[in-house]
């Protein structure tokens, strides 16, 4: 292909090139920027780029073609806390010299011009692994108030989907430039983040003061958010290159370790246990037979932890080897579906820690995982194996990234993942004993808030869950009786109950008794406390936690006071909650619902959560008291 | 032609394997009490020391893993003097039954730490779907020139072992010296025309159970501490027979490289003439190296003991633990202060040093300055004058000068 291409290239009339209008000369700082001490847009950096231009261009030889992307670029370090910013790291994809890294060139300019060149003795190199090779450079001299200005070029062969140039970093950018000449027979597609930041003039794209992106909580990838420009190779010569979804599937479909794999032949062993499930699946509802299909994998298989859209090794091999990575899973379990005679497809799909789909942009590349998509009486099933713990009909949450490709034979479709409601349900009946709390409590969850509760029983460790979670500095809890209801059963949902004793949980001061209901709370920590937010929050699935717990009012004590009820919710009302007490005869319930009924909320949601999270960590800690008769 | 060949192979390492049976229903009871994650079934680790320029280690090592462990075998080295030949792995089933040979292909290689550094890593893959199963691994780590002599780490917190052994053979004017931690075994000498053997073996041994609120599990297990008497490292000549001795080597290995140009000397001056006592001439000089000097981690070859030298960090401004340690003595020497380096194992763990035992089991490096009894974290650009890290407080640290090497405790703080 590589070759094709450099003929392609030679034999055409060269080059309709657009003139760069981005001027950074090596050296020649501003005043301003030598003189700049706090930068205005966010007084808080320790450090800004001030100027990042980069330029890629194609050349073409007989013996080697390659892009040849040329960074330059400074930063001003504002504070001994930005020194960091001085040790710069560099990965090469140096397998086979695929990528070059060439004519390094840095010096540090002090804020009274005073100049100090990078030297040899500043750049380490080492070998990370066969594939990747880091260079190191690390600045001299770093004062605050100084610029490092950097330049090097990375000459690489991969023409079809050139490394991403971010725009955005963890400090702000003041600006920056991207300029690929790219000869008019090459034709990319353009992935880009935060495109709102970008401004175009042909092949020029620049930004101005992109503000620093710090890691938050609930979020897909940082990746997702980090603003980029992504090129990727779409026609040579109006050619396509990777043309259509339709293109991609045939690919797969004929694939060695894709479609290759999901036949009868491979998974020999399998067939013969499930045979009396195969023989009478005429009859069985389709839960029951993804269930008792899927439990044959997973006697068989177990998965490695990987994720990827091919198999790890040949199903034969996965299966001598009794473990396969996630596509082994599930295509082995799509082969034994199809032994079956229902009608399934491969669907593969981006996971949340991959990045997000674009699903315009027919680029295999995209995709780390595959699950099974299944249709039958007009509805669409969603399979996906990992291990016992969790629902096969029910996605793995990393798996929940909005879309995915169906991979028919001859043809593709992009069909949405649906949306999995969770739920937590927790009863309990209290008494208070002294300076304790006994009692028992029920407890059942459904889908993905079911998965790690299962777990946690299937791996022995559900008593020592619980025990630390209803402890604190204070208390501390001991859990009996523990049962589980359907322990082994792959189902969506899971139950259990338990008695429980809490040691210290009730504090007496003079004749009172003072209880907080804080049992069995979802987060043990306000989880928006930050003050700002810049992302969207992603719960990954909408969940909705109730707790009613009942306080028997102990021998000799009456009620004294309880605490206000809060009913709160979003004016969408996408989100809400509800604390309320009453007292019937001796017993004092309470009922706590926290619901969220959206997986995503915007930036501008995030407030009033964050004030009504506020407004619940306030009402846990009033205490219930009972005064002595 | 080639499937037989593979079976032939295959065959030779069925016969020349162990004798103890790889079935785990074979075990004896004895291990498998406390319920251990991993059992050693039999482990030969051999030494052979050829001569200063050469060491060849040989391990061979069966486990069986009753809890999945993190699905790779490790094994360390130093690209700059180490290397690991003949690596080979396969997985058994509880049988006993060969499952899979781990090709070579497999096997990852890849830098251990992030950063700069000589210090690699291959990563053997032995996971397999159902516990318990069995890893045999073996391979020789060739090493050109040696400072350290290999342990024998006998066991870890959740191992037991049904059988493991040890040797290290050496020629005339090769000693070593070893010291027993938490074991009574005695010790084999052989002795041949022209080498000395020295082998411990060991059998079943339980996995031990260690309380809450006992002193650190590290320092419980039991293990054979050994070291050279004399060694030699890429053509520098030292000695552990005492720390007096290996202070001294420090000292040499690092003599001269305090030296500064007299125009950084003159800065110093400059910078220092107002001071009325050594007590302010050091808060200058310690704020200076914390208000302009960064700590950047720099681990190359014997770069691992050797620090930059002080023209270097003074030129570049920055260094790692050493080299900003080695360039704070050399400012205070302008100012005639006698400081010294101290070697120290910094870390919430404790490690294996004892005063009367030689082994340099150190990672970090601060300073001591006598005149005012003072020690000086050199990598901290925040920390108050003569504050120590909580990961070196209360730890006995290698001082090492002229006079060679003293040991001394960093008080609590």
């Amino acid at each position: 292909m590589k070759q094709q291409l450099s003929i392609l290239i030679l034999c055409l009339p060269f080059l309709l090139y657009s003139q760069s209008s981005a001027k950074i000369k090596w050296g020649k700082i501003p005043q301003s920027d030598l003189d700049m001490q706090v930068y205005e847009k966010d007084s808080s950096a320790t450090a800004v780029v001030l100027n990042d231009k980069t330029v890629g261009e194609i050349y073409v030889f007989k013996d080697r073609s390659f892009f040849d992307i040329k960074r330059h670029y400074r930063i001003k370090i504002l504070q001994s806390e930005g020194y960091e910013y001085g040790n710069i790291e560099i990965p090469i994809y140096s397998y086979k010299k695929e990528e070059q890294l060439k004519h390094i060139k840095g010096q540090v300019i002090h804020p009274d011009g005073s100049k100090y060149k990078l030297e040899k003795e500043n750049i380490n190199k080492t070998k990370r692994n066969k594939y990747y090779t880091d260079t190191y450079i690390n600045f001299p001299k770093l004062v605050p108030g100084c610029i490092i200005e950097l330049q090097y070029n990375i000459e690489t062969e991969d023409f079809f989907s050139i490394r991403p140039w971010y725009f955005q970093r963890e400090i702000p950018v003041k600006d920056a430039t991207l300029n690929m000449k790219i000869p008019e027979v090459l034709k990319y597609i353009i992935l880009a983040n935060n495109e709102e930041q970008l401004k175009y003039t042909d092949n020029l794209c620049y930004v101005n003061d992109v503000p620093g992106m710090k890691e938050e909580e609930f979020i897909t990838t940082m990746d997702d958010y980090m603003g980029r420009v992504q090129y990727q190779l779409k026609e040579i010569n109006n050619r396509p290159y990777f043309s259509t979804w339709q293109k991609v599937c045939e690919e797969l479909t004929e694939s060695k370790y894709f479609g290759q794999q999901i036949k009868a032949k491979k998974i020999k062993s399998l067939i013969t246990e499930a045979r009396p499930i195969l023989d009478n699946a005429n009859t069985m509802e389709v839960e029951e037979l993804v269930n008792s299909l899927a439990n044959v994998v997973y006697e068989n298989l177990k998965w490695n932890g990987d994720y990827n859209i091919y198999v790890n090794e040949d199903l034969k091999k996965c299966l001598e080897a009794k473990e396969g990575n996630s596509a082994a899973l599930n295509l082995a379990f799509l082969a034994l579906l199809r032994e079956s005679g229902r009608v399934a497809y491969p669907f593969i799909v981006s996971t949340r820690n991959h990045g997000k789909l674009y699903p315009f942009y027919p680029f295999l590349s995209q995709f780390n995982h595959t699950m099974v998509f299944m249709k039958h009486d007009n509805k669409q099933y969603m399979i996906d194996l990992s291990d016992r713990s969790k629902f096969a009909l029910l996605p793995r949450a990393n798996s929940l990234n909005g879309t995915g490709l169906v991979v028919y034979s001859e043809n593709a479709e992009i069909v949405t993942t649906p949306i999995y409601k969770s739920t937590s349900f927790v009863k309990t009946n209290l008494k208070i004993e002294g300076e304790d709390i006994v009692g028992s409590a029920s407890c059942s969850f459904k889908n993905h808030l079911s998965i790690k509760e299962r777990k946690k029983h299937l791996e022995d460790k559900a008593k020592e869950k619980w025990e630390a979670a209803l402890s604190s500095d204070i208390s501390k809890a001991t859990v009996t009786n523990l049962n589980s209801d359907n322990l082994e059963e792959n189902s969506a949902k899971f139950a259990e109950s338990f008695d429980l004793k809490i040691s210290g949980k009730v504090e007496m001061l003079d004749d009172l008794l003072l209880v907080t209901n804080d049992l069995f709370l979802p987060f043990k920590t306000n989880p928006f406390s930050a003050k700002e937010r810049n992302f969207q929050i992603d719960l990954t699935y909408p969940r909705k936690y109730i707790v009613i717990s009942e306080y028997v009012i102990p021998k000799g004590y009456a009620l004294e006071s309880i605490p206000e009820p809060l009913v709160a919710s979003l004016p969408s009302n996408k989100m809400s909650c509800k604390i309320i007490y009453t007292q019937k005869g001796d017993v004092i319930n309470c009922v706590r619902e926290l619901n969220f009924k959206s997986p995503v909320f915007d930036v501008i949601e995030y407030q009033p959560i964050r004030g009504i999270f506020d407004l619940i960590f306030q009402n846990i800690e009033e205490p219930i008291v009972f005064k002595k008769l | 032609m080639r499937p037989y060949i593979s079976i032939c192979i295959l065959l030779c390492f069925i016969v020349a394997s162990n004798a103890q049976s790889l079935k785990v229903a074979d075990f004896p009871a004895e291990v498998l009490v406390n319920d251990p994650g991993v059992i050693t079934v039999f482990k030969e680790h051999k030494v052979k020391v050829k001569s200063d320029k050469k060491v060849i280690e040989s391990v061979h090592h069966i486990y069986t893993l009753f809890e999945q462990d993190e699905g790779f075998n490790v094994i360390y080295y130093e690209n700059s003097f180490q290397e690991v030949k003949n690596l080979s792995a396969k997985i058994y089933d509880a049988n006993g039954t060969v499952i899979t040979e781990i090709k070579k292909k497999e096997i990852i290689d890849h830098a251990y730490i992030e950063g700069v550094s000589d210090s690699r890593v291959k990563a053997i893959p032995t996971s397999y779907g159902v516990l318990p199963y069995t890893v045999e691994i073996s391979y020789d780590k060739i090493h050109k020139g040696i400072m350290f002599y290999p342990d024998f780490d006998i066991q870890w917190p959740n191992e037991a072992v049904i059988s493991s052994s040890y040797s290290i053979e050496t020629p005339a004017g090769f000693d070593i010296q070893y010291k027993q931690v938490n074991i009574d075994q005695e010790v084999k000498i052989d002795q041949d025309e022209n080498n000395t053997t020295h082998s411990w073996t060991v059998t079943n041994i339980s996995k031990p159970i260690f309380e809450k609120h006992s002193s650190p599990v590290r320092k419980n297990l039991p293990k054979v501490m050994i070291s050279p008497h004399d060694f030699s490292i890429e053509g520098y000549k030292g000695s552990m027979t005492s720390w007096n001795d290996f202070g001294d080597f420090m000292y040499r290995l690092n003599e001269g490289r305090q030296k500064l140009d007299p125009g950084y000397i003159k800065e110093i001056l400059e910078l220092t003439k107002t001071a009325k006592t050594d007590h302010e001439t050091v808060a200058i000089l310690y704020k200076y190296l914390q208000d302009n000097f960064r700590y950047v981690s720099i681990q190359l070859g014997i770069g691992g003991w050797k620090a930059e030298e002080a023209n270097f960090v003074f030129k570049n401004k920055y260094g790692d633990c050493k080299g900003l340690s080695n360039l704070m003595v050399a400012l205070l020497s302008v100012k005639n202060i006698e400081a010294h380096p101290v070697l120290i194992y910094s870390g919430k763990d404790e490690q294996f040093v004892f005063e009367d035992f030689v082994k340099p089991n150190f990672n970090h490096e601060v300073i001591y300055i006598p005149s005012q009894d003072m020690f000086l974290e050199c990598t901290s650009n925040s920390a108050p004058l003569g504050y120590m890290g909580r990961g070196t407080q209360g730890k006995k640290g290698l001082m090492f000068s002229s006079d060679g090497g003293t040991f001394l405790l960093i008080n609590r703080m």
